[in-house]
């Protein structure tokens, strides 16, 4: 199965019309949950009042939703298709009882269209992975001193080892 | 346009071009996106690889000659990029050597260089030849991003 993609092109398309909010039919992709406790008002909001009164208490799928619209749009990464398929699977993970126990990662999307969670802590410390619409992750741990390692796995692998690596990158 | 080139041309005759970035040199890479920093600390997204050019372009800040040259530059950079510079990551260009002994089981003897490339500005540099590995990348992104402030 092709998974759904999206250029940056279509979503300033999007954007420009004003849409409203409409996360649970997203580019032809079902969440397959209920945002409107997460978004104020979504069925009225256009894309332009929702970026606009974004904050930092704003939820994961909100905050999701403000990177697809806002993120990567400039001149040299038009290209950037990104993994609709893997944002189910990521909620689905962070808001497991294993990661969501530890603070919120900061979220992002890469240049190939993966999504991207990435612990920060001090002294140069991270923990990170992306995963594509297949299911696949890749992970790496950073510490300057101490444990440099990165692989592959899958999300719906046992993935308790990243509880270790979180509290490495945080500790 | 002419003008321009033969500046260029001007400055790869007289061996400015070719002159090697030393390890002492200050870098800056301009960050687009509130998401390659935090608080005071840099985010691996900070230095992803560029999927069009397959590297990630700096500046050798240490060799304007003066803080107005800087800002003319950023100034046009960020016309072309057509948003906004939120911050800039500061690093020393002896940082990439550090990496490449980091993690030197991992890459070969011609992986990751930081390299003068003055096509379309003075002074400009790219960390080019990375590894295909996209696990091996994210390690290096965090590395560099461990060795670089936010200014």
């Amino acid at each position: 199965m092709t998974a759904p993609s999206i250029t940056v092109n279509d979503l300033g398309g999007l954007a420009s019309e004003k849409s409203p909010i409409r996360f649970a039919n997203f580019g032809g992709l079902s969440l397959c949950r209920d945002v409107s406790r997460e978004v104020p008002q979504a069925s009225t909001l256009s894309l332009d009042e929702y970026s606009d009164n974004q904050t930092e208490s704003a939820g994961l799928v909100s905050e999701i939703y403000n990177l697809l619209i806002n993120n990567n749009v400039d001149a040299t990464s038009e290209n950037v298709k990104y993994q609709l398929e893997a944002i189910p699977l990521f909620l689905e993970l962070l808001e497991s009882p294993m990661l969501s126990r530890y603070e919120s990662p900061i979220v992002s999307f890469d240049s190939d269209g993966e999504i991207n969670a990435e612990w920060l802590g001090s002294g140069g410390k991270s923990f990170t992975f992306s995963l594509n619409d297949k299911g696949r992750l890749i992970y790496s741990l950073y510490t300057p001193n101490g444990r440099k390692l990165f692989g592959e796995t899958r999300s719906d692998d046992d993935l308790g080892f990243f509880e270790d690596f979180i509290r490495t990158a945080l500790g | 346009m002419i003008w321009d080139f033969l500046k260029t041309l001007f400055a790869r005759r007289s061996g400015n071009s070719s002159s090697p970035i030393l390890e002492h040199e200050t870098c800056r890479r301009f960050l687009f996106d509130k998401k390659h920093f935090k608080d005071s600390r840099v985010t691996h997204q900070a230095f992803a690889v560029n999927k069009n050019t397959d590297n990630v372009s700096v500046f050798v800040f240490s060799r304007f000659s003066s803080e107005a040259e800087y800002l003319n530059t950023k100034t046009s950079v960020v016309a072309k990029r057509k948003r906004d510079c939120k911050a800039e990551a500061e690093f020393l260009a002896g940082a990439v050597s550090d990496v490449r002994a980091e993690l030197s089981s991992f890459l070969t003897s011609e992986q990751l260089v930081l390299e003068l490339d003055e096509t379309d500005y003075y002074h400009h540099a790219n960390l080019d030849k990375w590894p295909v590995d996209k696990g091996l990348q994210t390690q290096i992104q965090q590395a560099l991003a461990a060795k670089a402030r936010v200014i």
